[in-house]
């Protein structure tokens, strides 16, 4: 107990400790007179006390005080003078010379002047005992009492930098994944985006000046991912692996675990709970890092092929034992189940990102930075415009090389600057992210947005969009609009990419729409058609569904990125130096307009829905010459920054903002208002459904307590039977969950509240599934979690059935049967065959029922009783009424995620 | 240069199948006084110290301190291929890229020879301070083994309570529980059926099952067991090889539900 590093961890754990490791000292007293132990404090005592002066003193009184305290446990350890065999081996400094004694403070001192380099003393490894070991225990105190939250004009990383840097020294010298956890605690305590934003920025500013190599690893987590989505590497982890893990880690048997589960719902926070009851270990856990947890994962994600399952789990069964305490458990499993849940995704890292880079730099680094004092002085406006040009700058860069692996490292060596979007700009085979179009309800939207400028119309096909790359040497990559790797998928295509090169074109990178066609009358299929090409490792022989590639734009050209050029040229060269081949290369077909040309547009809208195409993109030909057009001011860009940028603006009243006038050059993941959707129209074919809740699942995460998802079922009006037709998780509020939860009452009742409660709080994504970018978005519910119903014990089993009612239809296993009694109104996107549920089963196909596609909750019937839901004759009849019209509203799948990416704001 | 030959192949089967589940890769460590290993499983709640004497061997020569880092995987593929009668031979070089391993038939004149690719492996390793234990108890190695895979079909974990009365194992599962208790117990003839329990304090201590069973497979290597417990430090099961060699098990208990 005499160590001083020893008894400042006991002091502040204490309480957490119990008698679990005070009994060991004992036992192990031999471990004590380590040296390396001991100098670690001493460094930050003496690396504060040594600027006021009195430097003899303190070192001879540090010296004096180690001296007696070595002395003291080398008597103590005397007694098991057995033992001492091995430890005598580890380089332990004698503590009878004197002199070497006094030496240590000396060069704690030298070292305290210059904080960057770890302490050398420190890094000499203690020989370990083998001993009991309470894990749960072990906490990082340091990291976990930093103040990320701190607005970034007062928060000093350099002070934390170094405390961490030592701390961390004694470990290998890297971030430790505690400082990690700690910002995810913080960033998911809060609904406020600037304090997301604020936390995300102090904890990279700390790793930039404390260890600039564990920045690049820490903004993969933090975004919960391990690769660039054209680069694929997945985890392929089951929710069994975690399950395992945490059985071996935690000593938890099955029925535990399940009773866990069934509390929390989240696999994050059954581990926050599992790591509670930890077991003994035989020796103190090795911290995690930050770099090992990344290297960890992409451990797990190469690993393939005979065995990769165990070592898999050996992996996730390892990363699990050395977390330390129950946040970081949490956090490990949220990142190994892909599903972090901090609501922090791209746009707030780039954001983070770009401040972060304007207040620290790692240790070598020359660029320049901003003041904080003199930052604190700028009025908000003014601060807001210094950061969203940084912003400005980072999101390009990424949103033309969406890769951290090649944007940190230049950052770190350069800072955010212009020359940033040079190192770090558009290249071959790198997807850029695609430019997006906004929606308009209709042509008449259409045509008020886009008054009095000249634009093109063309055809929206109905197939999937994609991105060509091809090089000098007529190599081709292409990708998806979610910048995935689809290559392999159209080998037909990489085939005839270079062939379509007219003369003088080298390298290029061109977008366009791959669209199922019949290769002999050119006749368009629809988007189902194009599903059902085979994904991966597509043979050039075995393509059964022939594809043409409709081009509309061009973005680069014999190595000059065309981003910056109007649409109208951009196109122009795509038009004529390229060589049409006929069913498998050509443009998209377009009418070029202004607002006054209505019935010309209307006819070619006309032509693109007939021709089943879900409708027509409108573009903007070219930039506004001045910028005194008078449509500008209402023209507001719909993503953050601009917004920003234009509040200035308008404030200072200088027309200066190019940005808010419909641009025509090509604007990396950005939607503008000068790309426009017009669609066959949405609401024509909305139909609802009456359905009825016969059943629920546990809800997971934030909705732990509440079921969701519901089973839904129709009515069959001959056999009086409930028929499962969809699951349905969207459409609700939480105070709808809630009421639904005390509707139909199992009994299980709630966990305690604040237990989940301050993990919860308010990250969730929209029920929706879909592209994480729905993280980007906090919900902002009124939190009315604390108030829980007081009625206690008597409402055990309200309106639930343990087993399945016998008029019910479903094979599954809910976790709860309800007792129909309500009818809710449904709304959804389209109905299919289902293998799975049995509505109607019989109407429209003996084997096959009907399910609903995105189904929505509307509202409650109540009005209704179950004898009035829609019966499956109904939903059959809707089937019928889809399939006649053969809608190209097959591809509501693409629409479905676009509008999703609309959110991110 | 290491070579070491052992009389008996099945000593080293024997010890490698009993850890072979705990630990997947190790360094075996050679030294002029004999070849140590000492690993602990994934999730650090057991460790395996083996300790094979120069003079388990014969001969037995090291001149060098060498860590042989292996795959017991792989080695026990290797293994498979001996008799338990065969006379088994270690080679290696001073800094070895692989591990030379030779069978000799004792009844004919079969050798085979196999060559195990090493690796490296870095280990860190635990100093083990003796420990005056509060329970000692020796007992015919198959009755422990006995116990334990009884009790597994119960529990997951086991209660080793022992008191000056005897010992008792007992488990708590779902369709009930057991018990099985012994006492000193001691007959000249029949040595080898003799349990013995040295107690200075009363002691009950919880330990997984699984892990025990596991290292009951060492039961092969040695008639009786030593089994010593403490409060606060690691559970010490230990299986005499021969002479001063030894295969020993530590496991850290659970801890109770009720803290």
């Amino acid at each position: 107990m005499s160590s001083p590093a020893k008894k400042r961890k006991l002091n502040s754990d204490s309480k957490s400790t119990g008698p679990s490791s005070r009994g060991l000292e004992y036992f192990f007293s031999k471990q004590k007179p380590k040296a390396p132990d001991s100098p670690a404090p001493v460094a930050d005592q003496s690396g504060q006390d040594v600027h006021s002066g009195d430097h003899e003193m303190t070192d001879e009184a540090l010296a004096r005080k180690l001296q007696a305290e070595w002395d003291q446990e080398d008597a103590g350890a005397r007694p098991v003078a057995a033992a001492q065999g091995s430890s005598a081996a580890s380089p332990v400094i004698p503590p009878e010379e004197e002199d070497t004694a006094i030496i240590v403070p000396d060069h704690v001192v030298d070292q305290a002047g210059t904080p960057k380099k770890p302490l050398p003393k420190v890094e000499i490894k203690a020989k370990n005992t083998l001993s009991l070991q309470s894990v749960a225990a072990s906490v990082d105190t340091v990291s976990e009492s930093i103040p990320f939250d701190e607005s970034p004009l007062t928060f000093d990383p350099t002070k934390y930098a170094r405390q961490l840097q030592e701390l961390w020294a004694g470990e290998g010298g890297d971030a430790s994944y505690a400082l990690l956890t700690r910002c995810f605690v913080l960033v998911n305590g809060t609904s406020s985006r600037i304090k997301i934003v604020d936390t995300l920025v102090n904890c990279l500013r700390v790793l930039i000046e404390g260890d600039p190599e564990s920045l690049l690893p820490a903004v993969w987590l933090a975004t919960n991912s391990i690769s660039p989505p054209y680069i694929s590497l997945e985890l392929g982890l089951g929710g069994s692996a975690i399950s395992k893990a945490l059985k071996q880690v935690c000593g938890l048997d099955n029925r535990s675990l399940k009773a866990i589960y069934d509390k929390y719902g989240d696999a994050g926070d059954v581990a926050f709970e599992a790591k509670k009851k930890q077991s003994f270990t035989l020796r103190k856990p090795k911290p995690l890092t930050i770099k090992g947890v990344f290297q960890s994962l992409v451990k797990v994600a190469n690993s393939q092929g005979q065995g990769s399952g165990e070592v898999k789990q050996r992996i996730v069964d390892r990363l699990l034992q050395d977390a330390r305490g129950g946040e970081e458990s949490r956090y490990v499993v949220r990142t190994l189940c892909q599903h972090l849940r901090i609501g922090a995704v791209k746009t707030t890292m780039l954001i983070a990102l770009s401040r972060a880079f304007l207040l620290a730099r790692p240790p070598g680094a020359e660029f320049p930075l901003r003041c904080v004092e003199e930052l604190r002085k700028l009025k908000k406006e003014e601060l807001a415009e210094i950061w969203s040009k940084n912003e400005e700058i980072v999101k390009a860069c990424f949103a033309r090389r969406p890769n951290y692996n090649d944007l940190i490292p230049v950052m770190l060596e350069i800072g955010v600057c212009d020359e940033l979007l040079i190192r770090c700009g558009l290249t071959l085979h790198i997807p850029l992210r695609p430019m997006l179009g906004s929606i308009t309800r209709d042509l008449a939207e259409m045509l008020t947005k886009l008054q009095g400028r000249d634009f093109a119309c063309e055809f929206k096909y109905d197939g999937q969009r994609a991105q060509v790359h091809c090089d000098d040497k007529g190599k081709a990559s292409i990708f998806s609009r979610h910048l995935e790797v689809m290559t392999d998928k159209y080998p037909d295509l990489v085939e005839l990419v270079p062939k379509i090169r007219g003369e003088g074109v080298s390298s290029f990178i061109m977008e366009g729409e791959v669209v199922a066609v019949d290769r002999q009358t050119g006749e368009l299929k629809n988007f189902q058609t194009l599903t059902n090409r085979a994904r991966k490792d597509v043979a050039i022989g075995s393509i059964t569904i022939d594809v043409c590639l409709f081009a509309f734009d061009l973005m680069y050209l014999n190595g000059q990125p065309l981003l910056d050029r109007p649409f109208r040229e951009r196109r122009e060269l795509l038009r004529s130096l390229f060589i049409e081949v006929p069913h498998h290369f050509t443009w998209v077909r377009t009418l070029d307009a202004t607002s006054h040309d209505s019935e010309a547009v209307l006819d070619f809208f006309k032509q693109a829905t007939d021709i089943k195409c879900e409708g027509i993109m409108v573009k903007i030909l070219d930039n506004l010459p001045s910028l005194a057009a008078p449509t500008e001011t209402d023209q507001e860009a719909p993503d953050a920054k601009a917004k920003t940028v234009t509040k200035a603006a308008m404030k200072d009243k200088k027309p200066s903002t190019r940005r808010k006038a419909l641009l025509a050059t090509y604007e990396p993941d950005k939607r503008l208002d000068s790309w426009l959707k017009v669609k066959k129209d949405y609401s024509s074919s909305f139909d609802t459904l009456d359905l009825v809740p016969v059943a629920g699942w546990h809800g997971q995460g934030r909705k732990a307590r509440w079921w969701s998802p519901i089973l839904l079922a129709v009515r069959n009006d001959e056999t009086g039977t409930l028929e499962a037709v969809c699951k349905c998780m969207s459409g609700f509020t939480d105070s709808f969950y809630k009421a639904n939860r005390k509707m139909y009452d199992d009994g299980s009742g709630e966990p305690e509240p604040g237990i989940t409660g301050a993990g919860d709080g308010a990250t969730e994504e929209h029920t929706r599934d879909g592209s994480a970018d729905k993280h980007d978005e906090k919900e902002n519910d009124d939190d009315d979690e604390e108030e829980e119903e007081g009625e206690g014990e008597n409402r055990r089993y309200k309106n639930v059935r343990k087993t399945k009612p016998s008029f019910v239809e479903y094979a599954g296993h809910p976790d709860v049967w309800f007792e129909p009694q309500e009818v809710w109104e449904m709304a959804f996107a389209d109905i299919t065959l289902s293998p799975t549920y049995t509505a109607a089963i019989g109407l429209v196909s003996q084997e096959r029922g009907l399910s609903l596609r995105f189904p929505r909750f509307l509202k409650k019937r109540d009005d209704k009783g179950i004898e009035e839901a829609s019966s499956s004759e109904f939903l059959a009849g809707l089937w019928r009424k889809q399939e006649a019209k053969a809608a190209p509203a097959a591809a509501v799948k693409e629409v479905d995620a676009d509008e999703e990416e609309q959110e991110e704001v | 240069m290491l070579e070491a030959r052992l009389q008996q192949a099945n000593v080293l089967k024997k010890t490698v199948d009993a850890i072979k589940d705990l630990v997947q890769d190790c360094n075996f460590d050679c030294n002029d006084s004999g070849i140590a290993l000492q690993a602990m499983d994934n999730s650090h709640v057991a460790l395996v110290s083996m300790l094979l004497k120069a003079e388990t061997f014969q001969p037995y020569r090291c001149d060098r301190n060498i860590a042989l880092g292996v795959n017991l995987v792989s080695l026990t593929k290797v293994l498979r291929a001996a008799q338990p009668d065969d006379v088994l031979t270690m080679k290696a070089e001073d800094a070895p890229d692989s591990l030379n391993i030779l069978f000799e038939s004792s009844e004919n004149d079969r050798i085979t020879e196999y060559d195990l690719k090493l690796m490296d492996i870095d280990q860190e390793h635990l100093g083990i301070p003796d420990t005056e234990y509060a329970a000692t108890i020796s007992m015919p190695s198959a009755e422990f083994k006995r116990i334990c895979t009884d009790l597994m079909a119960m529990s997951e974990s086991v209660t080793i309570e022992a008191t000056k009365d005897g010992v008792k194992f007992s488990c708590t599962g779902d369709i009930g529980n057991g018990a099985v208790t012994l006492r000193n117990h001691q007959v000249e003839e029949k040595p080898k059926e003799n349990i013995e329990i040295e107690l200075t304090e009363p002691v009950s201590l919880t330990f997984s099952l699984k892990y025990l069973v596991n290292f009951c497979k060492a039961q092969a290597l040695s008639d009786s067991v030593r089994i010593c417990l403490s409060n606060e430090v690691p559970l010490l099961v230990e299986y005499l090889v021969s002479g001063q060699s030894y295969l020993r098990f530590y496991l850290a208990p659970k801890i109770g539900d009720e803290e």
